[in-house]
């Protein structure tokens, strides 16, 4: 398959608007693994995730979130249906065989309004299922592909190792780069940092002579290991380095450290 | 991609508080959905708005999608997608289903409906001084983005994404052959990334 071609398939599927055809095509496609396709597709799917973000900004009223709350609470309680089912006055005049046929009625009603209700729900939500399955499978093949990278950098014959410890901020802390001065490429590991606030992300310094030179910035979503690579890494040697620190600054980073640092290590050590 | 990625990290700048928050909601913690809720509500429902055309409607939908969250976020994996990811492809879905469900699609589409459609001229009304213009400012950018994409195009991603019609679909609404739409497709998307990547400075 050419790339123009496997391209349209990436973006009809990016756009929900794929044929079924086409979607077997495009995983029949993906079973290769071929690293350049997985990044156009990403890169396709990434593209589409702005459009839900780019609608005129509206705000709902205020009355759709008390109704919302009502009815989360309601659903926690009996149908009202079948109170009302039950309540038919005992001195009513009808006839019981009457009485006994309208309560069938009702609750056979009940139960063929819930049944399509459901099927309804259930169509959705197996469409969700479908879409949600085909997103793990890129997740698993993207994971699968980072970690082929990071395998090429830590097994590369040159590649420096330098260990970070945790400061006051956060003493369990810890960070390992491995640098391959061969592709300049670096994998930075972190692990038993804090998460990262809203308005704050963790920034690299590489600081040489004195001076600190901005390595990349972080979201560190928990505090278990996070792997993040960096291609042209700053630095073509880390023999010459003074060390390699992590601090926390605005997000997007900064031109120079300003905040806090968590993180602080030496080539040497 | 650099721009785009950082693009997506501003709109998903809380996942690892968010996901924290579906978590809760997965334990039946009401403060939490709250929380989510007005997060989200923005978002979602401009979404909705934009693909249904009705605010009533839309004020449905985002009812049903929180309620929807409300049962089914205890099987949110994070794993398999950021927060937003699984709230926006949940919203579109249940707006699409409901636009199909009711025959919203009589009307045939044209190269011309592009900007209704999209850029719906409403009024906003933002609750928050801050949130609304940080979003207006974040909408604005991509509308801008996006009308820069040649028209041809454009009408062709917003037929998918926010009419959700399949690529045979619009061929045969709007008569342009099958292959020129696959190809449009592919060409509006790439330039919208490169667009994106354009706006490096803005952001």
């Amino acid at each position: 398959m050419n790339q123009e071609r496997f391209e349209e398939l990436c973006s009809a599927y990016a756009l929900g608007a794929i044929e079924p055809d086409e979607l077997k095509e495009l995983e029949q496609e993906l079973k290769n693994q071929r690293p350049e396709q997985l990044n156009t597709l990403r890169e396709i799917l990434n593209t589409a995730q702005v459009l839900p973000a780019s609608a005129e900004q509206l705000t709902p009223a205020d009355s759709v979130k008390d109704k919302l709350f009502t009815r989360i609470k309601a659903e926690g309680t009996p149908a009202s249906g079948e109170a009302n089912v039950t309540q038919i006055p005992a001195s009513s005049s009808t006839a019981p065989w009457v009485r006994l046929a309208a309560v069938l009625l009702a609750v056979i009603s009940l139960v063929l309004v819930y049944f399509t209700l459901n099927l309804a729900d259930e169509r959705s939500e197996l469409q969700e299922t479908v879409q949600i399955q085909r997103l793990e499978l890129l997740n698993l093949e993207e994971r699968l592909l980072a970690t082929e990278r990071y395998l090429d950098i830590i097994g590369s014959r040159d590649t420096y190792l330098v260990s970070m410890d945790g400061l006051d901020p956060s003493p369990s802390g810890f960070g390992r780069i491995y640098f391959d001065p061969e592709s300049r490429s670096a994998l930075v590991q972190l692990a038993g940092l804090p998460v990262t606030p809203s308005d704050k992300d963790y920034q690299l310094w590489v600081i040489r002579d004195g001076t600190p030179v901005s390595a990349g910035v972080f979201d560190v979503a928990d505090d278990r290991f996070s792997f993040y690579q960096i291609d042209q890494f700053v630095e073509a040697d880390l023999a010459g380095v003074d060390a390699i620190a992590v601090t926390l600054e605005p997000a997007g980073g900064m031109p120079e450290p300003t905040g806090d640092m968590f993180l602080l290590g030496t080539p040497s050590s | 991609m650099f721009i785009l990625l950082a693009l997506l990290k501003k709109l998903t700048a809380d996942a690892g508080r968010e996901t924290d928050l579906l978590h809760r909601i997965g334990r039946k913690d009401e403060a939490a959905l709250s929380e989510l809720y007005d997060l989200y509500k923005t978002l979602l429902y401009s979404l909705c708005v934009s693909i249904v055309k009705n605010r009533a409607e839309a004020e449905e939908l985002l009812q049903e999608v929180f309620v929807q969250v409300w049962d089914k976020a205890s099987g949110f994996d994070r794993t398999k997608g950021t927060p937003y990811a699984w709230l926006t492809t949940m919203t579109r879905n249940k707006a699409i289903d409901t636009i199909r469900s009711r025959a919203y699609k009589e009307n045939n589409i044209t190269d011309n409906d592009t900007d209704d459609t999209i850029l719906p001229l409403l009024p906003s009304d933002e609750s928050s001084p801050y949130s609304a213009a940080v979003a207006k400012e974040r909408s604005s950018m991509i509308q801008t983005i996006l009308k820069a994409i040649p028209e041809q195009q454009r009408t062709v991603l917003v037929a998918a994404y926010f009419d959700g019609y399949s690529q045979t679909e619009i061929a045969e609404k709007t008569g342009i052959p099958l292959g020129t739409v696959k190809s449009r497709m592919r060409q509006g998307l790439i330039k919208l990334q490169q667009m994106l990547a354009g706006k490096e400075e803005q952001l």
